[in-house]
């Protein structure tokens, strides 16, 4: 695997679980702009205020990280980020963001686990 | 250059129209752009104005001003667009035409005459100065790139029944057509063409649809052209092969 790679798990309130759906599925169709903003938006200021962050980090390196291996259980929520040199710092603003908008945030560095299987 | 006459603008019967035609637009670009973008490239496409506080894109410029004919071109490729290789862009992609931002036919073809001639022609300057630099820009027109786009949408025409600037610029077509050979410079590009030509011609022996008239007359021209010995001998081969095989059958 050439790019980097992390696995998000999500633990998420069952009465917020429909939001999370569609703010993550939408993620996985590459629906990054205003759709994403519009389903932060019930999330509260700070959440909004992290994703405007995360938006200026994406304007910076022009290109969008990808979401992808979309799971979904019945409390949590798993998909895998992955992309190029400036991902890491991307995740990281992600984990944030998801944590603001309520979430309990695991991520794991799928390149690193990958690296070990060889 | 003055900005053109955009009085239509303030007429609710365009406005309802303009609605309806952002409202497919938007579904797209709110993919990627943000709320605060969105807003001043909604503000510029049913204004025509640049004041909504961020920037918009050149090919937005392009193909959302509100005037879409020669005038209203000329004005945004030598006022606003800011780089000069949006023209050669376009030389290519208005082949395509953008039908979800033009749907009309009309406006699709106009926009392909704004940067083609009536036939080809390899050499190609634009109408005004372009850009900040305001160079008048000299395309030399990439015909195997040019061909790959007609082929790629007549394949669309003759296996989806879509409509196609080709149909409206036979006349076009055929004058790059004869120019179509194999010569080695881009053996990619040539295979890719060719790949996409079998496909056009595999529809034009099968037994054709009588309802679809845009075909069946495509595919009449196209016979005529092949038949007629005018054609280039890789596409004389090409055909010959996909009709014996038709006989096979």
């Amino acid at each position: 695997m050439s790019s980097i790679c992390f696995q998000f798990d999500l633990r998420v309130i069952r009465t917020d679980h429909e939001k999370w759906v569609t703010l993550i599925q939408g993620l996985c169709n590459e629906e990054f702009g205003a759709y994403l903003e519009e389903r932060v938006e019930p999330f509260g200021e700070a959440a909004e205020s992290a994703l405007a962050d995360l938006m200026d980090t994406w304007d910076k390196f022009r290109d969008f990280p990808s979401f992808d291996d979309y799971d979904d259980g019945e409390n949590s929520i798993r998909f895998t980020v992955s992309g190029g040199y400036g991902l890491p710092e991307e995740v990281a603003k992600l984990q944030q963001l998801f944590s603001l908008c309520g979430a309990q945030v695991t991520v794991i560095d799928q390149s690193l686990v990958d690296r070990d299987d060889l | 250059m003055t900005i053109p006459d955009l009085g239509f603008t303030n007429d609710e019967t365009w406005k309802n129209q303009r609605e309806i035609l952002w409202a497919h637009i938007e579904v797209e670009i709110k993919k990627n752009l943000r709320k605060k973008e969105l807003a001043s490239v909604k503000n510029y496409f049913f204004t025509g104005n640049l004041d909504g506080g961020y920037p918009v894109s050149d090919n937005s410029l392009i193909l959302y001003f509100p005037r879409q004919d020669f005038e209203g071109w000329d004005y945004v490729f030598s006022t606003l667009v800011k780089k000069v290789d949006r023209f050669e862009h376009n030389f290519y992609y208005s082949v395509y035409g953008y039908p979800d931002v033009m749907p009309e036919m009309n406006t699709r073809v106009l926009f392909f005459d704004y940067f083609h001639a009536e036939t080809f022609s390899p050499s190609i300057r634009s109408r005004i100065p372009i850009g900040k630099e305001g160079v008048v820009v000299e395309i030399n027109a990439n015909k195997y790139r040019l061909m790959g786009f007609f082929l790629s949408d007549l394949v669309a025409l003759m296996e989806k029944g879509k409509e196609t600037i080709c149909e409206n610029r036979v006349r076009y077509f055929f004058s790059l057509l004869s120019e179509f050979d194999l010569d080695g410079t881009d053996k990619n590009m040539e295979e890719r063409n060719m790949r996409l030509f079998r496909r056009i011609l595999v529809q034009c022996v099968k037994k054709s649809d009588p309802d679809d008239a845009s075909k069946l007359s495509f595919a009449k021209d196209l016979a005529h052209f092949l038949e007629s010995h005018k054609a280039p001998q890789a596409l004389l081969d090409l055909w010959s092969e996909v009709k014996q095989e038709k006989e096979v059958e």
